[in-house]
């Protein structure tokens, strides 16, 4: 064979494996290209077939967990509330029995009886109390009544209702007939706080 | 005869070069097929439901942190300061008192 042939031989051999390469490397190409559209095609069919689902789903997810996590927070803030208003409680306890003495408890009693006379306006006073307290204002009630009646500047008719109420302390005042009622006993303005204070001390304990 | 080699050499090359063609247009056809399959998959039921599985995973953990959220400002309100809650009580207490 000559060196022309063996030359034009060669040319074939590396023309052919070129085209081969090229034909390989051209058909891999392709596959990928095919797959990968494939494959971005389906997820984007996937997400839309499941959108509505998926949002669904999340928001009935997130949403009880967000509800369960405010009512924790609620229950917590309540509670802390709760604990102030039974150590308030507890301290009205101490005071009304005299435990406390840096307060003087029959004066209380005395300004809760003339607030009460004052908001009923009336001269004819029925007076209820707790066992204890209604002892006291019996034992003193002319003292009591004198007082008054130079704090008012009118004459008062006293009456003490002999039925004890289950109170911490302060009084239940009536008129004669029974149509007008003011409650200013401890209870019931610890009570009352309970709302009006909420935000207040929401606030201080909380923010 | 040297011509006749060459020809020989060249009819071989074509031969491989429609070889390779047939292989690569079939496995080009292959992974069309291969693509349908996907196509079709992604819109199969038992697909659906695996991939709303896999999703409500990632919503349930999503769900874990908003939770550890919640938990972590509970535990501060359950840490509010002693002096904190007496001084409120301090300031109901007078307002009981106010008369």
């Amino acid at each position: 064979m000559s060196v022309a042939i063996n030359s034009i031989k060669d040319e074939i051999k590396r023309r052919t494996e070129a085209e081969l390469k090229k034909i390989i490397s051209n058909a891999d190409e392709e596959v990928q290209k095919v797959l990968r559209a494939a494959k971005e095609k389906a997820e984007r069919v996937r997400t839309e077939t499941v959108k509505t689902e998926v949002t669904t789903m999340r928001r009935k997810i997130i949403g009880s967990t967000q509800l369960d996590g405010r009512r924790t927070i609620i229950n917590a803030k309540e509670e802390a509330l709760s604990k102030a208003f039974d150590k308030v409680n507890e301290k009205l306890i101490d005071i009304a029995n005299r435990k406390d003495k840096k307060f003087k408890y029959e004066e209380i009693l005395f300004k809760l009886i003339k607030e009460a006379v004052l908001k009923i306006d009336e001269k004819k006073i029925l007076v209820a109390a707790n066992k204890r307290d209604l002892s006291y204002i019996s034992s003193n009630l002319s003292t009591i009544k004198r007082k008054l009646e130079k704090e008012l500047g009118y004459k008062l008719d006293l009456t003490i209702m002999k039925e004890p109420r289950h109170i911490i302390g302060g009084i239940i005042v009536n008129n004669a007939d029974k149509t007008k009622i003011f409650n200013n006993t401890l209870d019931g303005r610890l009570m009352g706080l309970k709302g009006s204070m909420r935000g207040e001390i929401s606030k201080a304990l909380f923010e | 005869m040297s011509i006749e080699l060459l020809i020989e050499e060249e009819r071989k090359s074509i031969k491989q070069i429609e070889d390779v063609r047939t292989k690569a247009e079939k496995k080009i056809a292959d992974s069309q097929k291969e693509a349908q399959k996907i196509l079709d998959q992604a819109i199969k039921k038992e697909f659906i439901q695996k991939y709303l599985q896999k999703e409500e995973e990632k919503v349930n953990e999503e769900a874990k942190k908003v939770l550890n959220k919640y938990k972590k400002d509970v535990a501060k309100i359950k840490q509010i300061p002693s002096n904190k809650i007496q001084k409120m009580v301090d300031r109901i207490l007078d307002e009981v008192l106010k008369i």
